[in-house]
């Protein structure tokens, strides 16, 4: 349905392009440290990602289909699914917005091997964590957006406290940042798995009356 | 063979009753109509049934499988007619043909490849009662099924209906038209709901 309708992906892809735009114009040219980039970049990535995770419970509730959905599937079927099509589209905004970032905010040098690691550890708990927050909203009667953000946004400050902090390792030739981005790969991982297994745990309860 | 037993039955939002103590039962080849005003809680008791809303008091006994069909549930729009019938059909292990559905409801072969969105009220509403037959179960939960259907679209609901009673099925209906309402309890069980 996403491959014929494209909602999600336009929606999110125009997110972080318009986003980047605005933020390399903005601070291209005047000296920015690594820090600032890699917490520049996962802003980016965080908030291009949650304008289109949401739309993955919220839609079937709009629609009606929800109940369909309840009667044909076991619930951690329908987690499962929802998780990796959010998950598909976390990867897809990673991989539209990282290399254009690096072009517009070169850093001062880039482990891509590492870089890679937290994009994907990163993603996975993005997703994880998202996807289960889309499900308690999305029988909101009202104001789903807002309560998204605001529901998601203590989920995921750990998230992104250790994504920045791990990027920054990824970003700068510091020995002892590239030593600790490598623990934060661990921790990251942990996040991914405890989040992903809470969310598969509790969902039943959330998507069951 | 299906089977349904409703005891003592009870639903509320807040302090408002909806409806108090409904028992009933259904064996095979039986129809349960459930008949009352609007807002009497006649789609709430289907929902019950179904298992998508929990009762505030008693149980529900339901023997094997169970197809639904509602006003409120809805197909994809993004999807065919056809490709809504393989995903549902998927999602449960089954594999009913397709077309063959969709001729039982009386949908024409060629409109089983547009999308659901270009479809009319009425041939949504066949759509959903074709979901409702994926793997023939034993037990029909369906919440005013002739609702946007013209006159050859009821009397594909008769002999669907008559055929599932044959064949030892369970149907529960909920059903506004008085006439209707009668035709299907006729030799079956009539719950009268309304507010305790």
């Amino acid at each position: 349905m996403e491959l014929r309708t494209r909602y999600a992906v336009g929606a999110v892809a125009l997110f972080a392009v318009t986003t980047l735009v605005a933020v390399s114009g903005a601070v291209s040219g005047t000296g920015v440290r690594s820090d600032v980039k890699a917490a520049l970049l996962w802003i980016i990535l965080l908030f291009a990602a949650l304008s289109g995770l949401s739309r993955a419970f919220v839609r079937e509730e709009e629609a009606g289909t929800a109940d369909a959905l309840r009667l044909a599937a076991p619930a951690t079927a329908v987690y499962a699914g929802k998780w990796l099509f959010n998950t598909a589209l976390v990867l897809v905004v990673e991989a539209v917005s990282v290399p254009l970032f690096l072009l517009a905010l070169p850093p001062e040098t880039v482990n891509f091997r590492l870089l890679i690691g937290v994009l994907l550890l990163g993603g996975l708990g993005l997703s994880g964590a998202a996807t289960f927050v889309a499900a308690l909203i999305a029988q909101a009667s009202a104001g789903k957006s807002a309560l998204f953000f605001i529901v998601a946004f203590p989920v995921l400050m750990p998230l992104l406290l250790l994504a920045t902090q791990a990027t920054v390792g990824v970003f700068d030739a510091v020995p002892a940042h590239h030593a600790r981005a490598v623990g934060d790969l661990g921790v990251l991982a942990a996040y991914a798995v405890v989040m992903t297994a809470a969310a598969l745990m509790l969902f039943g309860y959330v998507w069951h009356e | 063979m299906g089977g349904l037993t409703l005891d003592n039955v009870t639903m509320a939002y807040g302090p408002r009753v909806l409806f108090a103590g409904v028992c009933a039962q259904a064996g095979p080849g039986e129809t349960l109509v459930v008949t009352g005003a609007n807002g009497a809680g006649k789609s709430t008791l289907l929902k019950i049934i179904a298992g998508l809303v929990r009762p505030e008091e008693g149980r529900v006994r339901r023997e094997g499988a169970f197809g639904y069909a509602a006003p409120d549930v809805h197909l994809y729009a993004e999807l065919t007619g056809r490709e809504n019938l393989a995903f549902f059909a998927g999602l449960r292990g089954l594999a009913d043909d397709p077309d063959a559905l969709l001729a039982r409801v009386g949908l024409p072969r060629g409109r089983g490849g547009d999308l659901v969105g270009a479809y009319s009220s009425g041939m949504r509403q066949r759509l959903k009662l074709a979901v409702s037959l994926l793997g023939e179960p034993p037990l029909l939960i369906w919440d005013e099924p002739t609702l946007a259907l013209d006159a050859a679209g009821g009397e594909r609901v008769e002999e669907i209906l008559g055929r599932h009673r044959r064949g030892g099925g369970v149907a529960v209906l909920a059903a506004n038209d008085p006439v209707e309402a009668d035709r299907w309890a006729a030799g079956g069980v009539r719950l009268h709901i309304g507010a305790a």
